[in-house]
């Protein structure tokens, strides 16, 4: 039997996008690696940055208005690789990878180099604690990668090295986990993003596997979809995913510079592939320039070449159907809503 | 020139990453001035007036008072034809003194092969900072380059006196030309025996140096008081070169914290300098040429500025007769070069002026071309 | 033993010509395979794994990626990791000879490219090389073909294509052009352009694209080293290709790189070569391949001439900062601080992706001067200092392998071979050892042992000798 659902077409329309390359503080993010939202519709982006120049300030925690595209906070700071060890100041990053919001809307960043999650206030980014044991035992922690928290503020943590998921508290103690490495179910190769959704199934992004998969809230392995290659419903290095209330699963297909969307069963929908145009942020800088101007004008393909994702590494939705997707290599987010055709059925 | 005259010194001040010319000398009575920068401008009240046109900017007070003294020439709208926007390009070209093409020979470099033509003394130049600037570079021409002053030398990663000393006399013994064939084995032992040579004299200069002047604890400061500290050891040298770290001045965001913190620390350093030179009745034989690579846009940004063209730069001394040189470049739209300054002196006019009236080689030769001079070196 | 003393020691010579040294563990893995057989893994990296994890390296250094920063270090990187060596080491070779400069071009996505196309075309046919660099998007900006147009000309690249890129100013004392054939030159290349880019703001810097203008290429009748036709840019490279001076200056490159330093490229014309009987091996090679730089390669790496070449060059600062990083073993895996090993071989004078001109780096003893000689030492002594390297930690535990006492002469002399067979000059050993025997005997199985091995290590890397390649 044909249910609506599937006769019914799913549409993304391009609403606008956020960002530009921005190296110090301000409007635009630099490399950004994560991005969530908080409950009142606050976006939060994490740049790491790059190594090289060290004189980069470029990782931090941008906190904006989506709508507004309105900066209210920042925090977080680059330290130099000379400093990256057990001397390392609070607060800082050497080589952040994710962050998450519990329910009182503090802040939680995992940095893989030093082995940790900095957690920041609400109100000023304020540094207030942190914790992170480095090693292979339960409840130690090896590159982590992906952090969310569920209902209940247990954190979700990914841990790309040690192949497998930690399930902590807010205050770090240890609960439970599972997987390690190989490609069996429930098993991962250098696992990466994750996914809480409204009934608390887990999605993981198994990056080396090419594959998302879905574990109920105590670890049980559900369902897997996905392999290798640039097809649809095939990945390359899948890095982020993002489960919306209608249950659509969005997944940024890193290397393939696309997003992907399936259908809660892990069936192909659609593919996005991006149509930014100048971001408000982006025109700011523009338009002071005239030679820049100039040169857009005369460039070649702009839009086409402009608007394509690239490195779209990890994707957040709310439940208005907006989906925020994140690009590392143009510092920015591009915005949709989702369009489901009002009618589908028949006369 | 009396034969009593000391030998003159060049000490060469580096600002990298392009200072913002307009906030460093500043336009403050130009009622554009304000609306080109409505969040980054400096009020007329904080301004030190030079006089009812231009002043420093407040965090350059130590170099101001210099300038009161009539020691500080400020050269306007330096520049160089078809300006590049490239920190990287920009900084060859003065290193080069060649706008046109990529060269590889810097203008100091000439300058000291002419100072030191049978390579009599090792340390005629010496660089602080890590790794040569290729102003210094030329065929021939071996500069100290010193990352730190209190250790520099060969095998500084051997612990132990006892042990350092020992590998130091086999280093010695092992480049002595008599040993190996390599090659190139002369040279090699030439260079080797020379660099052990001048770190062992420059070793000596902290040892020697005593003085009143306690200078600012950042990277920068620390280079300027290496310069004092070689300069009045007496070991000959005669062109000493460092400045700041890659990108310091590069402020295309939250300039107005970040512009004034570097200007204060480099300010109060040049100033050190000066007075730690007098202290030690040494003050009549050092020039001073800070500079940087291009200037900002006139245009802010909002929190910042970007890359531009036409700068100032500044010449000190007491051999300098201060006051303002070149034009201040009209801040009319019209009057600018896409939105930049534009220059109206050429940077290899600065350097002509002070290989010949302050070094006294022949500036043509070692610049290519002839440039008129300015006539800021008494 | 004596026989495998030889064959590791020309092993340890291929490995540091043909790439950027090996430890002692892999001279030994590659001399049981055999010298011919390792030659010919070196000559097809399309055909080996590179064993490096780029993949995860990528994910490290996100910048990577896309090429957007980071290219200099993702090259380094490869230097040091990749098993295929040759691949990189030509990558580099073609680096400093077909010269961009980063300081001009302000793109690394575009650079970026332009190393990838080193690595598809730069053991294959120098012809189709030539019409690669002639299509590279960086070099079309970094030598203004781009301004060069029908009926006004700019003679850049028209003339650095045959002054540096090919045929050189001339050879055996004659010029190898005119003034004229760079003009008709540059006429053929009329309309090799690149498109107007997307600009690197508000979102950073996009490749750009080659694009051949037909509108603006010269169609007219050309005269270029005494042919006559309406040449376009393929044909002028054709003619190029064909040129017994292109196949000398491509060989005396190969000699210089390889072998020994040659002079500098400037004198070429009056200086003749080192070795004419290997250079004209090379250029034989040259027209009887097809103008094939694998088959060159596998001509020189089998003279006696290489094999007998060791330590005849300076080594550049590449090749010893990857050359040390390669025998402590540091690096392997991507890790905070990358900038300090770019800064190192800026101060030694080799920046990659800056070179100081468009005629690359002088070699050999250019290479040394005071400032860059001090550098060279201290970085390489402070890394084979550290006891806690790897591969310093390797040759540590070889020493004690000796027995639980080991005299200095034999310590010097281990060390050395597990460098990779250095040789030191007889009065420099006997310093070294005579600097020993004064600490007292040498007990290989106390912890003392390491600090010692430590500081030979650091009094050999600073010696005359391992300045040499």
């Amino acid at each position: 039997m044909v249910t609506a659902t599937e006769i019914a077409p799913v549409t993304f329309q391009y609403s606008h996008v956020i960002g530009r390359q921005e190296v110090r503080s301000g409007n635009g993010f630099f490399n950004p690696v994560a991005i969530t939202r908080d409950d009142n519709g606050l976006l939060y982006v994490l740049s790491r940055g790059t190594e090289t120049p060290a004189f980069f300030p470029c990782k931090r925690v941008t906190v904006f208005h989506p709508d507004e595209e309105e900066v209210v906070a920042e925090f977080g700071q680059k330290i130099p690789p000379e400093d990256a060890d057990e001397t390392t100041p609070n607060g800082s990053f050497m080589w952040p990878t994710s962050v998450a919001l519990d329910s009182q809307g503090y802040a939680y960043v995992s940095d893989e180099w030093l082995n940790r999650v900095s957690i920041y206030d609400q109100e000023h980014g304020n540094w207030i604690g942190m914790w992170g044991i480095p090693g292979d035992a339960p409840g130690e922690i090896d590159r982590p990668a992906g952090l969310a928290f569920d209902k209940n503020d247990n954190l979700y943590m990914v841990e790309s090295r040690n192949h497998r998921v930690s399930v902590f508290t807010r205050d770090g103690k240890f609960q439970f986990g599972w997987g390690g490495y190989g490609d069996g179910d429930g098993q991962f190769n250098l696992p990466w993003g994750i996914e809480i959704d409204h009934n608390g199934d887990v999605y993981v992004a198994d990056w080396r596997n090419d594959r998302i998969q879905k574990f109920a809230p105590d670890g049980t392995f559900l369902m897997k979809f996905g392999e290798s290659g640039d097809g649809e419903g095939q990945f390359n290095r899948p890095t982020g995913v993002a489960v919306d209330k209608d249950g659509h699963i969005f997944v940024t297909d890193y290397k393939n510079d696309r997003v992907q969307v399936f259908r809660a069963d892990g069936s192909y929908v659609t593919i996005m592939r991006g149509q930014a145009g100048l971001s408000k942020w982006g025109a700011e800088r523009v338009y002071l320039d005239p030679t820049i101007v100039q040169a857009r004008n005369r460039a070649l393909n702009l839009q086409e070449r402009e608007g394509a994702f690239q490195g779209p590494i990890a994707v957040e939705v709310d439940d208005d159907g907006h989906v925020f997707v994140l690009e590392t290599a143009r510092h920015r987010v591009q915005v949709f809503s989702k369009q489901t055709a009002m009618f589908a059925g028949e006369l | 020139m009396t034969a009593t005259k000391k030998d003159p010194v060049l000490v060469v001040l580096q600002m990298s990453g392009a200072f913002d010319a307009l906030n460093t000398i500043i336009p403050y009575s130009d009622p554009l001035y304000k609306d080109y920068r409505p969040h980054l401008k400096v009020e007329p009240e904080e301004v030190l007036a030079i006089d009812d046109k231009v002043g420093f900017h407040p965090a350059m007070a130590p170099i101001k008072d210099l300038y009161d003294e009539g020691k500080v020439a400020v050269i306007q709208g330096i520049g160089y034809p078809n300006p590049i926007r490239s920190h990287f390009r920009s900084m060859d070209i003065w290193h080069t003194a060649e706008p046109s093409k990529m060269a590889t020979e810097g203008w100091l470099g000439r300058a000291i092969q002419d100072l030191d033509p049978n390579k009599e003394n090792v340390l005629t130049a010496v660089n602080f900072g890590r790794g040569l600037p290729r102003a210094l570079a030329a065929p021939g021409v071996s500069v100290a380059s010193v990352g730190n002053l209190e250790t520099y030398g060969v095998l500084t990663g051997i612990d132990g006196e006892d042990q350092r000393a020992e590998a130091l006399d086999i280093f010695s013994r092992m480049y002595s030309p008599m040993v190996g064939n390599g090659p190139i084995n002369d040279y090699l032992s030439q260079t080797g025996l020379d660099a052990l040579k001048g770190a062992d004299i420059l070793r000596t200069a902290p040892e020697i140096y005593s003085s009143s002047i306690e200078y600012g604890g950042d990277m920068f400061s620390q280079w300027v008081k290496n310069v004092a500290q070689v300069h009045t050891a007496g070991f000959g040298t005669r062109v000493l070169y460092t400045g700041l770290n890659p990108g310091a001045f590069d402020t295309h965001a939250n300039q107005p914290t970040s512009f004034a913190k570097l200007w204060g620390e480099v300010s109060r350093a040049v100033n050190d300098l000066y007075q730690d030179l007098k202290e030690h009745d040494a003050n009549q034989e050092v020039v001073m040429l800070l500079f940087t690579e291009f200037g900002r846009r006139v245009q802010e940004n909002g929190s910042g500025t970007d890359h531009g063209s036409g700068s100032v730069a500044f010449v000190l001394g007491d051999a300098v007769k201060g006051g303002l040189y070149g034009e201040y470049p009209s801040l009319q739209p019209d009057q600018l070069d896409e939105g930049d300054l534009k220059w109206n002196n050429d940077f290899r006019q600065t350097y002509a002026t002070i290989l010949d009236k302050w070094l006294e080689l022949d500036d043509k030769a070692i610049l290519q071309g002839e440039f008129e001079q300015f006539d800021f070196i008494k | 033993m004596a026989d495998q003393n030889h064959d590791i020691a020309l092993m340890a010579h291929l490995m540091r010509r043909a790439g950027f040294g090996a430890q002692y563990a892999e001279l030994e893995e590659r001399t049981a395979k055999g010298y011919d057989a390792t030659v010919e893994e070196l000559l097809n990296p399309d055909v080996n794994p590179h064993g490096m994890d780029l993949d995860v390296a990528e994910r490290c250094f996100i910048e990577w990626s896309h090429q957007t920063r980071g290219v200099p270090e993702y090259f380094a990187f490869r230097m040091i990791n990749s098993r295929c060596q040759l691949e990189e080491k030509m990558v580099l070779f073609w680096h400093g000879i077909l010269c961009t400069a980063d300081s001009k071009t302000q793109s690394y996505p575009t650079s970026y490219d332009e190393i990838e196309m080193f690595r598809q075309l730069g053991m294959g046919s120098f012809r189709d090389l030539l019409v690669g660099i002639s299509r590279d998007p960086a070099m079309i900006f970094f030598l203004d073909n781009c301004l060069s147009h029908k009926g006004a000309i700019n003679e850049n690249y028209g003339r650095e294509l045959l002054e540096l890129f090919s045929m050189g100013v001339g050879m055996d004392g004659e010029f190898n052009y005119t003034e004229d054939d760079v003009k008709e030159c540059a006429r053929a290349f009329t309309g090799w352009t690149i498109a107007n880019n997307v600009p690197g703001q508000p979102y950073g810097r996009y490749h750009a694209q080659f694009v051949y203008n037909p509108e603006d290429h010269d169609e007219g009748i050309k005269t270029f080293l005494g042919e006559t036709g309406n040449f376009n840019g393929e044909d002028v490279i054709d003619i190029i290709a064909k040129q017994p001076a292109t196949a000398r200056f491509i060989s005396r490159h190969l000699y210089s790189y390889f072998i020994s330093d040659e002079a500098q490229v400037p004198s070429w014309m009056e200086t003749p070569p080192k070795d004419p009987e290997t250079i004209k091996m090379l250029e034989d090679e040259y027209f009887r391949s097809g103008y094939n730089i694998k088959s060159m390669l596998r001509v020189l790496f089998h003279s006696d001439a290489f094999k007998n070449a060791r330590f005849q060059r300076v080594k550049s600062p590449v090749e010893t900062v990857m050359g040390t990083l390669r025998l402590v073993g540091d690096w392997t895996e991507p890790k905070p601080g990358f900038e300090f090993i770019f800064d190192e071989m800026k101060h030694m004078g080799q920046e990659l992706f800056n070179p100081p001109s468009v005629e690359g780096w002088h070699t050999g003893q250019e290479w040394i001067d005071g400032g860059t000689l001090v550098h060279r030492i201290n970085f390489t002594a402070d890394f084979v200092g550290d006891v806690n390297q790897p591969g310093v930690r390797e040759i540590i535990n070889r020493l004690a392998d000796a027995g639980p006492v080991i005299s200095p002469e034999q310590m010097v002399d281990t060390t050395c071979l597990l460098m990779g067979h250095y040789e030191l000059a007889d009065e420099t050993r006997q310093m070294m050892a005579a600097s020993l025997e004064k600490g007292g005997t040498i007990h290989t199985d106390t912890e003392e042992f390491g600090t010692r091995v430590s500081e030979l290590l650091q009094m050999i890397v600073a010696t005359k000798e391992y300045i040499y390649a």
